[in-house]
């Protein structure tokens, strides 16, 4: 029960959006990074979808909103087009700076996205390592949290969920590894991937091993809320809703 | 130093920890740490070993005064000796029996005397079995199939009244929903014009006593509007009186508010803690009632309609609606106080039986969770995002401990919060 367009901007903002991530905590992405001469601003334009622009250069890719600042765009006819970019490495339709974007898709934007699905989707063995493990738990926290708003605002079960959360931001963290914000405004989500000062709402995984394991439903969230392992504070309806919508990041992560 | 002690609850944790082994979520559902929010985790007894009158004790011999009433049966005081007499009598006889007792009739008829809309009762054991009887029988009679709601609404477990969102419910569970603003008039006739009158229900509790929020008593004028609307379209009105039945009004929630439901559902104050709901209707409803396949291994148990009508009938002796709302304004009042003296501003919502508290310093609930926290840990239980639920064995000295517990717990909060009181 997948929506195409809400696979889009989860694609585009839980995924792609990740790479911005990648490029800070990932010691082989800084190495791709130096591969790149001059700053590239890749948009990729979807037709009733997202349309985001990724600024890549040596020291990291920043992400802006529409197309403005862009060196090379992408156009994409519909959500499943765009979708079938991540699916299967099928581009859209270059339709700005031509040259430059076949040759940064085809070498560090493939490279990049290449170490981001290692680092998503790791071997058992890859895991072992700690400091992988910890690499790996902090990524896919990074993609569910762009993934949430994402379908938060675009999924129609999700949207109900939304529907139901009140205003405010939830503070969503590992405890002493990271944290993001979820900012509810008029019922429509926004990521921002730092900690916010006044949560109305907050849901912290007691340590990185637990979050792997929330995260990749290997553990039951309400069992662990159950057990203490979450802290849990303030209007805890938009905890609640934030859960349904995990329910939802699940299927189309899966 | 804080005048009472927090307890410790090793044992408690013991056995929950034993029941996380064996049960999911080791207490699931409204009595359990997640959805009864027990935060943090150690400041909550779990597992309790006894109960009596308005307390109960846990695992490890602490004892607290109830507030939440088992989340409303506890009507009358724990281990009622009327009620408890009348069951174990009962149970002498015959509980679960081929031919069910007489005491059914005698049930179903002292509901028809005592429910102003009764013409007749019908018999199952939890309030989603009443809401759902009472959905099919509107769709039963009136050969529509859509239901409105009002929006917040909580009416049991079923497929049917939950959300596409929750987990194991599908949007064509639901797809026949309609959920509309708490008394929205415009909307209601709007919703009906875009349905093309097909709706068999509008189903809503006497007042809206939601969670999380402060809670918004209904108005006659708002009542008779909505039951105009309804008989205009020829709709069915159900009343989930479910968790405010009896203790508003012993003749029913909606006589309480001045207008007669066409269905009428109860359960928690129904029997003390004996397992039994029921759903009571208008004459006119009867036969679509009669044609329903519903029913349940134990749903005619004799015990429980013992019990049901020794506790009705203490209800009406003692007049628990008028007892529960001298209780209620009582103990909030005292609350009120108690907060102020420690520069809390505590909104006190909804009916006083059911009152329902929020410390409105901050917008986030989080000073209101560590104050609810450090009550019960002190021997106060109450919750933080739900109503709470007044029951008849609460005294005056009853009341004069839980002041004086809140109070304390105030104080704890006021220290570690100095910024944020009023001054």
């Amino acid at each position: 029960m997948k929506n195409e367009k809400a696979l889009a901007f989860v694609n585009m903002y839980g995924i792609l959006g990740a790479l911005e991530n990648l490029c800070i905590l990932d010691s082989k992405a800084k190495e791709i990074l130096k591969e790149i001469k001059k700053p590239v601003a890749l948009c990729f334009d979807v037709k009733d979808g997202p349309c985001r622009t990724f600024h890549f250069d040596k020291n990291g890719c920043k992400i802006t909103e529409g197309s403005d600042g862009s060196s090379c765009k992408m156009n994409f006819a519909s959500p499943e087009k765009f979708n079938l970019l991540i699916d299967k490495s099928k581009p859209g339709v270059p339709v700005k700076g031509v040259v430059t974007l076949l040759k940064f898709l085809t070498g560090p934007f493939s490279k990049l996205t290449a170490r981001l699905e290692e680092v998503l989707r790791p071997s058992k063995e890859a895991l072992s390592d700690p400091a992988f493990f910890e690499e790996n738990t902090l990524m896919t926290m990074y993609v569910i949290a762009g993934a949430v708003s994402a379908l938060a605002n675009n999924d129609p079960i999700a949207k109900i969920s939304a529907e139901n959360t009140p205003d405010g931001d939830i503070y969503f963290a590992i405890k002493d590894k990271a944290a993001i914000t979820l900012s509810v405004k008029e019922h429509r989500f926004t990521t921002v991937k730092a900690p916010c000062e006044n949560p109305r709402a907050i849901m912290e995984f007691s340590d990185i091993k637990l979050a792997n394991g929330l995260f990749n439903g290997e553990v039951s969230t309400v069992n662990e809320m159950c057990k203490g392992n979450i802290r849990l504070a303030g209007v805890l309806s938009m905890v609640d809703n934030v859960n349904r919508i995990l329910d939802r990041v699940a299927v189309y992560l899966a | 130093m804080s005048k009472y002690p927090e307890y410790i609850h090793t044992k408690s944790r013991e056995w929950f920890n034993r029941a996380l082994n064996v049960i999911p979520s080791g207490i699931y559902g409204h009595l359990g740490p997640s959805e009864g929010l027990f935060l943090p985790l150690e400041k909550w007894p779990l597992i309790s070993s006894k109960a009596q009158g308005t307390y109960f004790w846990d695992m490890d011999g602490n004892k607290y005064i109830d507030l939440m009433c088992a989340y409303g049966p506890n009507v009358l005081g724990y281990n009622d000796p009327d009620v408890d007499a009348a069951a174990i009598a009962q149970l002498k006889d015959g509980n679960c029996t081929t031919a069910p007792s007489y005491k059914m009739v005698e049930c179903a008829e002292l509901l028809v005397n005592t429910v102003e809309t009764a013409d007749w009762a019908y018999f199952m054991k939890n309030g989603t079995d009443a809401t759902t009887f009472a959905f099919m029988c509107a769709r039963a009679y009136t050969k529509k199939k859509k239901v409105i709601f009002f929006k917040g609404y909580y009416h049991g477990n079923d497929p049917w009244a939950m959300k596409a969102d929750y987990p194991g419910i599908l949007p064509s569970d639901v797809e026949n929903n309609i959920i509309v603003p708490w008394f929205d008039m415009d909307a209601l006739e709007r919703v009906y014009e875009e349905n093309h009158g097909d709706i068999a229900a509008l189903i809503a509790q006497p007042y809206d006593h939601g969670n999380f929020y402060d809670n918004v008593c209904a108005t006659k004028e708002k009542w008779q509007k909505v039951r105009k609307f309804c008989d205009d379209h020829g709709i069915v009105l159900i009343i989930d009186d479910v968790r405010a039945g009896f203790r508003l009004d012993l003749k029913g929630s909606d006589h309480y508010y001045g207008f007669k439901a066409d269905i009428i559902c109860f359960c928690k104050a129904l029997a003390n803690g004996y397992n039994m709901s029921a759903a009571c209707g208008r004459e006119f409803l009867k036969a679509s009632a009669s044609s329903l396949s519903f029913t349940g291994s134990y749903w005619m148990s004799a015990v429980p309609f013992a019990a049901s009508i020794a506790c009705i009938n203490k209800m009406i002796k003692l007049d628990t609606p008028t007892l529960f709302k001298q209780k209620g304004e009582k103990l909030t009042s005292a609350f009120k106080k108690a907060a102020e003296e420690n520069g809390f501003d505590l909104v006190v919502s909804g009916e006083p039986a059911l009152f329902y508290l929020r410390i409105a310093n901050d917008d986030s609930l989080m000073l209101h969770q560590e104050w609810v926290a450090e009550c019960v840990s002190r021997g106060l239980f109450i919750a933080s995002h739900h109503n709470h639920f007044i029951n008849a064995a609460l005294s005056d000295d009853d009341i004069a401990l839980a002041a004086d517990i809140a109070n304390d717990a105030f104080s704890v909060v006021a220290k570690r919060h100095p910024d944020k009181l009023i001054k």
